[in-house]
């Protein structure tokens, strides 16, 4: 069973073997200095790695006080994008169902499906005369045609299918580091207790990120009402409201995201010297 | 319904700038409150610093934040002092360019009126194309007696316009999707620009705050905002600058030339329809990829400047590009559909 106490177990144990590698190859009587130099290294290394196995509890609950302190609570902030999410799904379903015609497919098969043609011939003007085929034709099928046409639905379609995508993987995320930032520390410390220091940089980008992100991601509409209060300022042009909504909802919310990318990536530089990529790509979704 | 838009359009405006008035207030009250954190922040780095280099423990890694941090925390202290003269610089270097955020926004303005004037025409046609169909449809309407003659002459004259109109259906179809995607483009351009221009300040002391999280936390966050912030305020009001130039050595016209043109047609619908598409293809040139070209170049300055800055760059923070980047699939099929 995969828990936070089992790769904490683990990385003590491995924290030991790390130490005792260490003083064994600081005591080998051997003349390579480029391998008696990782000696006092990974003994250093070990003693970190038992360092952050003892605060890690400790790590957690600052981060849930940093929370507590800034007023925003992970309950409401996952209920509130649940919610925004859904509407978004349905606003989506009923835009893709207007834009695809369904109006049209709806009076068909309110109208029983009667495809029963004929042939009238109606005089246009004294030169000409034209053959049309009438098929029996509702209001509600010329109405969906003509929505169909404008392609203002279609458009509209697209915007809110980008935003319901883009919510729908930040709410996955955040359920993702809502649920696992304990596992995801523990798995970091583990990584940096490998000897020889072959998982540090991951692990440290596993314990920064998803400290960045726990702490972070809540903080999300404070960052809205920031641009929000931007985006109300002195001059407006009053027809670039479709614009607005789009840089409010989706481009300001992927620049916060990618803010809180880069601190994560300082928060793993501070904890491991180095950092590797992301473990997640959140921007590449949009 | 033009008046009824217009309407609208004038109370939509009402309401902004009631809103922007408090909206104007609460963004100073922000901004003071983010310089405030930050030179607070920047102060407990500074002790931080001085605490770790202070301690009896013989790790040089940990005892090597000491003086990093208290540097750190004197350059943050630098900027949260000269964040003002930064700005007024970025505005003065735009006086010297001789471009000005208002007349920029001003144009940008007149454009998306201009497009979405055309799209309303192009929607007026639609209805034109269906009104025919909808008496042909419904032959109770015309056989009903008393006006029947008059109605009869009408309807017969409608429909006669409209037998050529009806063959431009999907051709009108793709115009107003190409004119509204133009639209829409062009308002997150705006929306961008807004936010940079009132936003500025804010921006530039948000990554002042950022820079100044202890332990080099927040440092290519912080710098990559402040440089992004930087660039674009003076980048974009020069758009127009370098862009013009360019579109009328190339295309022999800037977009306003053409909008003007597209709306100089619209006098007759049998010039406009067959003439519309390549002019909206050219402005769509105009405002999507050269607009694009100049964020793209704008992006090499940020990093840049963020580099100088905090001597390393993170990632690129407003996305234009990416968000059009799949949005061009729909521009290629109704291309297809014109041939």
């Amino acid at each position: 069973m995969i828990s936070p106490t089992l790769f904490i177990t683990i990385a003590l144990y491995l924290a030991g073997l790390s130490y005792f590698l260490g003083a064994l190859i600081y005591a080998l009587p051997l003349p390579f200095p480029s391998l008696k130099q990782w000696g006092p290294t990974m003994m250093k290394d070990a003693i970190y790695v038992t360092v952050w196995v003892m605060i890690y509890n400790i790590v957690l609950s600052v981060a849930d006080s940093i929370l507590n302190l800034l007023g925003v609570n992970w309950t409401n902030f996952l209920t509130g994008l649940q919610n925004q999410t859904i509407e978004l799904g349905v606003i989506n379903f009923v835009l893709n169902f207007l834009g695809g015609g369904g109006l049209k497919s709806v009076s068909n098969f309110l109208s029983g499906g009667t495809t029963t043609t004929f042939i009238t011939t109606i005089s246009v003007s004294p030169s000409s005369s034209q053959v049309f085929s009438v098929t029996p034709f509702s209001k509600l099928q010329l109405v969906g045609e003509f929505i169909k046409d404008t392609g203002i639905v279609n458009i509209f379609a697209s915007i809110v299918q980008d935003l319901f995508l883009f919510y729908l993987s930040v709410y996955i995320l955040s359920v993702l580091i809502y649920n696992g930032t304990p596992l995801f520390i523990t798995f970091g410390i583990f990584l940096m207790s490998l000897p020889f220091r072959i998982g540090r940089s991951i692990g440290a980008t596993f314990i920064g990120t998803s400290l960045a992100f726990y702490i972070g991601l809540p903080l999300m509409s404070a960052f809205d009402s920031l641009i929000a209060s931007a985006i109300y300022g002195a001059y407006t042009p009053p027809l670039a409201i479709i614009g607005q909504y789009i840089v409010e909802y989706l481009v300001a919310r992927i620049a916060y995201i990618v803010l809180l990318a880069a601190i994560a990536g300082g928060l793993s530089r501070a904890i491991g010297e180095t950092a590797e990529e992301l473990p997640f790509k959140i921007q590449r979704y949009i | 319904m033009f008046g009824l838009a217009s309407s609208l359009l004038s109370l939509i405006t009402s309401i902004m700038s009631a809103l922007s008035s408090i909206a104007q207030q609460a963004l100073n009250q922000e901004t003071t409150l983010l310089l405030t954190i930050a030179l607070y922040l920047a102060g407990l780095s500074y002790f931080l610093g001085a605490l770790i280099y202070a301690l009896p423990l013989p790790f040089p890694s940990l005892k090597q934040w000491g003086p990093t941090m208290m540097k750190d925390a004197i350059y943050v202290t630098v900027w949260v002092m000269i964040y003002n003269i930064v700005l007024s610089v970025a505005d003065s270097i735009l006086n010297l360019l001789g471009v000005s955020w208002s007349s920029y926004l001003q144009t940008v303005d007149s454009e998306l009126g201009s497009l979405l004037e055309v799209y309303g025409y192009i929607i007026f046609l639609l209805v034109l194309t269906f009104i025919p169909k909808f008496i042909v449809h419904n032959p109770q309407l015309v056989a009903r007696g008393g006006w029947a003659g008059i109605i009869i002459y009408i309807a017969s004259f409608i429909i006669n316009l409209a037998l050529k109109l009806e063959h431009t259906r999907p051709v009108l179809a793709s115009l107003a999707t190409q004119t509204l995607s133009l639209f829409v483009f062009e308002s997150v351009i705006a929306s961008v620009s807004i936010i940079i221009y009132n936003g500025a300040p804010l921006l530039i002391v948000m990554g002042v705050l950022l820079m100044a999280l202890p332990f080099r936390i927040g440092r290519n966050a912080g710098a990559m905002l402040i440089a992004t912030t930087l660039v674009y305020y003076i980048g974009i009001p020069a758009m127009p600058l370098v862009l013009n130039k360019i579109e009328e050595a190339i295309i022999f016209g800037t977009p306003s030339t053409y909008l003007t043109a597209l709306q100089s047609l619209e006098i007759d619908p049998f010039i406009f329809v067959p003439s519309a598409g390549p002019i909206l293809n050219i402005l769509s040139f105009e405002f999507v990829n050269l607009q694009l070209a100049y964020f793209f170049a704008l992006s090499g300055f940020v990093f840049g400047l963020a580099d100088m800055i905090a001597g390393s760059t993170g990632e690129e923070i407003i996305k234009v590009d990416e968000y059009y980047k799949h949005k061009s699939g729909g521009n290629e099929e109704e291309e297809e559909e014109e041939d």
